[in-house]
């Protein structure tokens, strides 16, 4: 009783002291549905509108100051406008942006990741981490001539690749079936059940938006092995993980999948990048 | 003036005039929080206790020494026994000297008479592997593997084939899993006994989890030491572990092999057995070996003078009982996982600090001059002799040393509080180890 009346209070309080983000959020309900565009970001009664970052303190548009500890949702490994990066961009400005041929830059920023990652001798760049793994997929659909995906409970690979409560109706039709993460017998045995038909096996090798679950060593070896035997794609996402060590949680484990998609921290989120990567045959 | 020829000429140490507990006080009043038991993985039970105080009063009011040629007693029997009582079946004699050194060199000897009692003289050879340290005196020198502790004496030293050690920070390639990289590193065992021909070989040591002082505490990882015991079953090879400084529950189990599940042929222990308050090793040996001996010569070809002195039996079995009494090796246990986990929070960002490891309270902490490449600092810049210095100045005893990665460059520093040290005292511990280092990498800059 008391903790609901001092909540109310509280909730109170945030909208008496927010009026101008208030404010905007009723207009922008007026052109995006819910007023937001990443649902992740929303919250009752409305969420902060933010007008400024710089290293890891945030300002709203009422003026408050906040640490950033969201980070970009593990994104952000640099901070808001870290000198190094911002004197970048405005170098690629400067040059021109969308130049209808290969950029000076690519090939090398390609050549870094390959050497860093085992499981990366080329990549295709594209914009996002759900980008990446619906590339990644596709890819091995097509490559194995096969349909089905075998994903974990409760992972995300991104907003048409969600699978927390049983999955989404936003989720992209594919065929997936799903097994509980870090259960190596049932993760075999579904392995085993769909072996004649699985394309790949898609998974974060530490369930992030789940909690942060690692996986054990021995799960991700299983199923480097059962990928093998069955002749599916072993894809790690590791859009967030890849922040994890030198060459993500694949180096740290020793385990090296044939596919690896990367976002989020390899672009800082200075602008979006992502990547499908694969090792050849 | 000091009659003593000190370790550094120029230099004499402060004088330490008491202790108690984990704090050490010299003789200028200055106390230090000792995070390495004495200086060297020694002090296990921390500094003083009234129950060894009161066994050695007691014995030396009944006798403190015998020559083992007349006369056994009754601490050292039952010193034996307990030891046997805490060791996987199969271990069950024990040989006794006064430190470390003394009993590798019994355990070198011990494996060349079994041989000899079996009938194959030719099994002479030891391998043993690179960046280890067995001990200071000639044998025990020849088959450490840490090339500047050697240099000096390379003419008075017998020649030992040395192979690669189980070094995951820098060994382990990023496409192999530590299982993997374990095999491969054992792997090398297998080409140096067949390089010198199986029937030349008579054993191999190595520590279960590498010594401080050379490798920062590079944990066997998983398999290793298994596929280690297999190949030298394949081939005869005795199996040495020397538990001096890992040993007696400093992991957390009471011979750190156990966590391996693998069984020596030979283990010695130092250090922690005797707790510091007395100078005290012992070798353990397995069945096959004593029974080789009664079966053949019926003698123990070696011996010491001080070999079950009855004072320092007397006082170490008081502080393995006070191991037992107080729950130690548990505590080791998770106080190990409680000092690795605040290390992690304080060093493990720290841009200078490269890999934390170990296990129990046995831990190193490698220091790089960049995390990225793990290239090491300019070993001109002696940084672990300048943290060692500062972490003195700043109140705290850790084991710093240098060359961890081939004897010459690498720096690492060596934890290993007493298996009773207060979670308060650890947390002191890593606050004060925080503050040494930054002030010695400032001196750098
Ligand atoms: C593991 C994982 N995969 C994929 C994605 C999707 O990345 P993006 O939001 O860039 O599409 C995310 C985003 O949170 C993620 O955490
Ligand atoms: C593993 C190991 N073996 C042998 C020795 C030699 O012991 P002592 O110095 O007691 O002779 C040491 C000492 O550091 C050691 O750590």
């Amino acid at each position: 009783m008391k903790a609901a009346g001092r909540l109310d209070d509280l909730r109170e309080a945030y909208v008496r002291n927010h009026p101008e983000s208030c404010a905007r959020h009723e207009r922008a309900q007026a052109w995006m549905p819910g007023g937001n565009t990443r649902s992740v970001l929303h919250f009752d009664p409305f969420p902060l509108v933010i007008a400024s970052g710089r290293a890891d303190m945030l300002t709203d548009v009422d003026g408050y100051e906040y640490i950033d500890c969201a980070g970009e949702f593990s994104a952000g490994l640099y901070g808001h406008s870290d000198p190094v990066i911002v004197a970048a961009l405005h170098e690629v400005l400067d040059n021109g942006l969308v130049l209808s041929g290969p950029n000076t830059a690519e090939s090398e920023l390609a050549e870094l990741l390959c050497r860093r990652f085992p499981s990366l001798e080329r990549l295709r760049f594209c914009n996002s981490g759900t980008e990446a793994n619906l590339f990644a997929l596709l890819t091995a659909i097509d490559a194995t001539g096969r349909k089905r995906v075998l994903v974990f409970e409760d992972a995300y690979h991104g907003g048409v690749l969600t699978f927390a409560g049983g999955g989404s109706p936003m989720n992209v039709p594919f065929d997936f079936v799903t097994a509980s993460f870090n259960d190596i017998e049932s993760a075999r045995a579904s392995v085993k059940r769909h072996e004649d038909d699985l394309a790949a096996i898609l998974v974060e090798p530490l369930l992030g938006a789940a909690g942060n679950i690692p996986a054990e060593a021995a799960f991700l070896a299983m199923l480097r092995e059962e990928a093998t035997r069955c002749g599916a794609v072993l894809i790690f996402d590791e859009v967030k993980t890849s922040r994890l060590g030198r060459a993500g949680l694949q180096g740290h484990y020793g385990i090296v999948p044939d596919m690896t998609t990367l976002g989020k921290n390899i672009s800082a989120r200075a602008c979006p990048l992502a990547h499908s990567a694969a090792r050849g045959p | 003036m000091s009659a003593i020829l000190h370790r550094k000429t120029d230099t004499v140490p402060p004088a330490v005039a008491q202790a108690d507990g984990l704090w050490v006080t010299d003789s200028d009043g200055r106390r230090y929080l000792d995070a390495v038991s004495g200086g060297a993985a020694v002090s296990a039970i921390g500094h003083r206790d009234e129950r060894v105080r009161d066994a050695i009063l007691r014995q030396f009011d009944a006798v403190s020494y015998a020559h083992g040629s007349f006369f056994t007693s009754e601490p050292a029997e039952e010193l034996a026994a307990y030891l046997v009582g805490k060791a996987p079946a199969g271990l069950s004699k024990v040989v006794f000297c006064s430190g470390g050194s003394e009993a590798v060199e019994t355990a070198l000897k011990l494996a060349r008479q079994y041989w000899v009692e079996r009938g194959e003289p030719g099994r002479g050879k030891i391998i043993a592997r690179r960046q280890s340290y067995h001990g200071a005196t000639l044998g025990a020198l020849s088959v450490g593997g840490n090339l500047p502790r050697r240099a000096l004496y390379e003419p008075l030293l017998f020649e030992a084939e040395l192979i690669a050690p189980c070094y995951a920070y820098r060994e382990r390639r990023e496409d192999e899993t530590e299982r993997d990289y374990g095999l491969r590193a054992a792997a090398e065992l297998e080409d140096a006994i067949l390089r010198l021909g199986p029937e030349t070989v008579a054993a191999f040591i190595a520590e279960p989890v590498v010594v401080g002082a050379t490798l920062g505490c590079a944990p066997a990882v998983d398999g290793y030491l298994s596929e280690v015991r297999a190949i030298c079953d394949r081939y005869g090879v005795l199996l040495i572990l020397d538990e001096i400084m890992c040993g007696s529950g400093r992991t957390g189990y009471r011979f750190a092999f156990e966590e391996d599940g693998v069984v020596p042929d030979i283990v010695t222990v130092a250090k922690g057995l005797g707790g510091g308050f007395v100078p005290m090793g012992a070798t353990l040996v397995h069945d096959r070996i004593a029974d080789a001996i009664a079966a053949g010569s019926g003698a123990l070809a070696h011996g010491f003078t001080y070999m079950g002195h009855a004072l320092a039996c007397a006082a170490a079995l008081a502080v393995q009982r006070a191991v037992d009494e107080d729950g130690l090796v548990a505590a080791a246990a998770a106080s190990g996982t409680a000092l690795r986990r605040m290390l992690e929070a304080s060093l493990g960002q720290h841009r200078h600090v490269g890999d934390i490891r170990g296990r129990g309270l046995f831990i190193g902490i490698e220091l790089v001059a960049d995390r990225e490449t793990k290239a090491p600092f300019d070993p001109a810049a002696k940084l672990h002799a300048v943290v060692k210095a500062s972490a003195m100045e700043n109140g705290l005893m850790i084991y710093p040393s240098g060359g961890t990665i081939d004897g010459r460059a690498g720096d690492h520093i060596l934890l290993a509080p007493a298996l009773n040290a207060r979670e308060d005292e650890l947390a002191e511990i890593v606050a004060r180890l925080g503050r040494s280092l930054d002030a010695a990498l400032e001196t750098l800059k």
